[in-house]
């Protein structure tokens, strides 16, 4: 019978105190935000635990919590205290001489979760380890160093079992579980990619070596072939199989069980044998004839798109955009393009797109022949026959969403999310109304269509603009926003530091442009109204020499023989840089898609989503900076950026080994 | 022969064609035309430069299609190029399908179209052009005007 007890403390006399809620108010924010109506994931309560089987205390409730079927159940977020030993090892007290190898929890995890755990002892000596295993106990994941803190990241929302397991000696730890913020702990884990059954190893320049002992085998083994005239030692590539020859090394090396404390082990022999090599490389670390020992790691290169035309696009590079596409792609995320339309018919975008709509009212401005309709191909903007229509939209989309690695055209920023076009530019540019009708139906409000989408969209890209106040306009932007929706928009191609909306109102985030050396482009806005830079180009320039101008590379298509042609063209403008944005936010929103509009505004006003330009700090040609795909996408994981809050950790270094000096209370 | 491009009100010099009315096609009239920054009006006489401005007009297209044929030298191209804009929503067209020839001026009106008011605008950079064939007689200056008759631009041939 499977023993579920919740245990919690409100603590403990005489020690660090702990939050009862850990709050995380936003900074005034530049973009002077509404305040978005959605709860803040950190404004949850966390709630402190102790291990129910804590055997340095010998006045505490025992209640094991050693195996899968005895784990210990925790609400998330959480912090827990708790203790483990080797047999042996540690102060006095009930579990000194049989061991608590293993404390189990049981827990609920969300995507990005961080599971911390803190150990008070050395991090060599008293040595815990971190698992992440299914319910029924196989080991999914194991971070398992020599260092004092040692963290996993979930990928996969579900319900896992938390393992913290005495490898050497014993401690008191802390266990923290919820949102991660900021970068993992560097450690040795199971998930990394490394060869297996190898070590890359490092003896002293000056010693002898031990007669039977690992250097010995080294040399044995030709490990130092062809070194013998050099004066200073460097890392040997150490077939793991002969450790087996070590006296010392011996018995880790044969065994066939898991060396993770309890014996929990992955189901899979190829995720042993990783275990196992993890483990004798950490063995190896403390060999005194070892000055270092390292598991010899796997790089992968960046993925690179077989789009023919993606040589050209240069502008991804810029916005570190291959190194985010390792995490994500933007898969179900939805950018609603408020636009001119876009051509439903052209290769690159097949696939790519879910159903839109055409709110352009005048059927002189619209160019098909009525009214607002269902239909958001966009028939051309042109208003002279033997003209050639912008078909702006369709450039702006694939920018956003060009299907990618598909053999033809072009790549885009979040391949794996989707657009919804909407018309709302047509001969002659667009209406207020339209626009707001568009916004509206994007944000899924109610609007003249008298439908909402079935998924309202995370994202509203505008590569639109004009130096008008609106009070409508605005009005429907500050809907969408309290809807959940982020909305990006160009900040205009006049050069100057005039307001250009939507691009201005308060809450929209402002794109300026830059070119292929980061400089601000000569048309784009500036001021201190533009929140971030995105590559928008200069025709002028051909910097990388590749033959073409160095301008935004997308999906296009031309009217000027009479009918239309898709394409692949070259734009420039602050309409190229921000739907470059809109993709960010896309790929933010894939892997975290709780983030709200503020917070997003909060993670750019922290600098977390761009490489700072120009002044340090922010600035009117830059804003914030230089949007970074990789940088953001990091963030969107870490969940929090540099916030206002913080998370406040007990360290178990400032508790007392083995004496009970507080009251724990048991919560029903 | 570089671009070549006056604005204003500067008086043609040369020989006098004699009057005439001469029939004109657009070949083309393009948002986009290779960026193009400065208004300018060229004058286009043979194959090879008409390719090579062709191509220039045409290096935003990835794949661009191949110059629509001209009967040189019996006719030439006139570019009219509108110069950079910072939106979209500016275009050039052919007024009337003839154009004046008097005293060596060719005069050629067009619809020189530029945004509506109170609209707002897609934010690309472009750079509109028309492409006009013209029958291959001698005049020594270019003047477009638009419907009300104003100068747009001019330029020596």
């Amino acid at each position: 019978m499977k023993v579920k007890l919740l245990k919690y403390a409100f603590l403990l006399l005489g020690l660090v105190g702990l939050p009862l809620q850990a709050s995380f108010g936003s900074d005034d924010s530049a973009l002077s935000a509404k305040t978005d109506t959605a709860p803040e994931i950190f404004d949850a309560v966390v709630e402190v635990a102790v291990d129910s089987d804590d055997g340095n205390d010998p006045n505490a409730l025992f209640v094991s919590n050693d195996t899968a079927a005895t784990a210990q159940t925790l609400l998330n977020p959480v912090v827990v205290t708790g203790y483990v030993n080797q047999p042996g090892s540690g102060s006095e007290g009930r579990s000194r001489a049989t061991g608590d190898l293993v404390d189990v929890y049981e827990v609920s995890l969300g995507t990005g979760d961080r599971v911390t755990l803190t150990i008070a002892g050395d991090g060599v000596q008293a040595d815990l380890d971190l698992g992440l295993a299914d319910l029924d106990g196989n080991l999914l994941d194991a971070s398992a160093g020599q260092v004092r803190v040692e963290s996993l990241t979930v990928k996969t929302a579900g319900d896992y079992l938390v393992l913290v397991g005495a490898s050497r000696g014993a401690s008191r730890y802390e266990l923290t579980i919820g949102p991660a913020r900021g970068p993992a702990a560097a450690s040795l884990r199971l998930g990394d990619s490394f060869a297996v059954g190898q070590a890359v190893v490092r003896f002293p320049d000056q010693r002898a070596q031990v007669q039977g002992g690992l250097r010995a085998r080294v040399h044995a083994l030709g490990g130092f072939a062809g070194r013998k005239h050099e004066t200073r030692q460097r890392n040997v590539l150490f077939d793991l199989a002969g450790l087996k020859q070590v006296a010392t090394y011996r018995t880790l090396a044969s065994t066939e069980s898991s060396p993770f404390p309890g014996g929990f082990q992955p189901t899979d022999s190829a995720s042993l044998d990783k275990l196992k090599t993890l483990y004798q490389v950490k063995a190896m670390r403390l060999d005194p004839e070892v000055a270092a020992a390292e598991l010899n790691y796997i790089y992968k290169p960046l993925f690179v798109p077989n789009d023919p035309y993606y040589q050209y696009q240069w502008h991804y590079p810029q916005i570190n955009l291959p190194q985010a596409w390792d995490v994500t792609t933007g898969a179900g995320a939805i950018v609603a393009v408020i636009d001119t339309g876009v051509a439903l018919s052209h290769p690159d975008l097949q696939g790519q797109l879910v159903a839109g709509y055409d709110f352009i009212k005048d059927p002189a401005v619209a160019g098909d022949g009525d009214g607002i309709d269902p239909n958001p191909d966009d028939p051309g903007d042109r208003s002279e026959s033997n003209g050639n229509s912008s078909f702006h939209g369709t450039h702006v989309t694939g920018t956003v969403v060009a299907a990618t690695n598909n053999g033809i055209g072009v790549a885009g920023v979040a391949f794996g999310a989707k657009v919804m076009p909407l018309r709302g530019l047509g001969i002659g540019g667009g209406y207020d109304y339209d626009i707001e009708q568009a916004i509206r139906f994007a944000a899924g409000l109610a609007n003249d269509s008298g439908t909402v989408p079935s998924r309202r969209a995370d994202v509203i890209n505008m590569s639109i603009g004009g130096t008008s106040f609106s009070s409508g306009l605005q009005d429907a932007c500050n809907q969408a926003r309290a809807a959940g929706v982020v909305i990006v928009a160009a900040a205009g191609n006049d050069g100057t530091t005039e307001l250009n909306y939507p691009a201005a109102f308060p809450g929209v985030i402002a794109v300026g442009a830059v070119d292929i050396n980061k400089a601000r482009a000569p048309y784009s806005n500036f001021g201190s109204w533009i929140s971030v830079v995105a590559p928008g180009g200069n025709f002028a320039q051909d910097v990388n020499q590749d033959g073409q101008p160095d301008g935004v590379v997308s999906t296009a298509a031309s009217d000027s023989t009479g009918a239309r042609e898709n394409g692949y063209g070259i734009a420039v403008g602050t309409s190229m840089a921000t739907p470059h944005v809109a993709g960010v936010i896309a790929l933010m929103k894939a892997v975290a898609p709780s983030l709200t509009p503020q917070k997003v505004a909060d993670l750019l006003t922290s600098g977390a989503l761009t490489d700072d330009l120009g002044v340090p700090g922010k600035d009117d040609q830059f804003g914030y900076g230089l949007i970074n795909a990789s940088k953001a996408v990091a963030a969107a994981v870490a969940g929090g950026g540099s916030g206002s809050g913080s998370f406040q950790t007990i360290d178990p270094s400032l508790q007392n080994f083995g004496v009970n000096v507080g009251t724990m209370v048991p919560v029903q | 022969m570089a671009l070549t491009a006056v604005a204003g009100c500067a008086q043609p010099v040369g020989n006098a064609a004699g009057d005439a009315t001469l029939p004109i096609t657009a070949l083309a009239s393009q948002g986009q035309c290779g960026g193009l920054s400065r208004p300018a009006v060229r004058w286009i006489a043979d194959a090879g430069e008409w390719r090579e401005v062709y191509a220039q007009i045409n290096r935003q297209w990835l794949n661009p299609s191949p110059p629509p044929v001209v009967d040189f030298p019996r006719a030439g191209v006139l570019l009219i190029a509108m110069g950079q804009q910072s939106t979209a929503g500016y275009g050039l067209r052919l007024a009337d399908d003839v154009a004046a020839l008097r005293a060596g001026v060719l005069t050629i009106r067009v619809d020189w179209r530029e945004p509506p008011p109170g609209r707002r605008q897609a934010q690309v950079m472009t750079s509109p052009c028309l492409l006009v064939t013209v029958p291959a007689v001698d005049f020594t200056w270019i003047r477009v005007v638009d419907r009300e008759g104003r100068a747009r631009l001019e330029g020596k041939r």
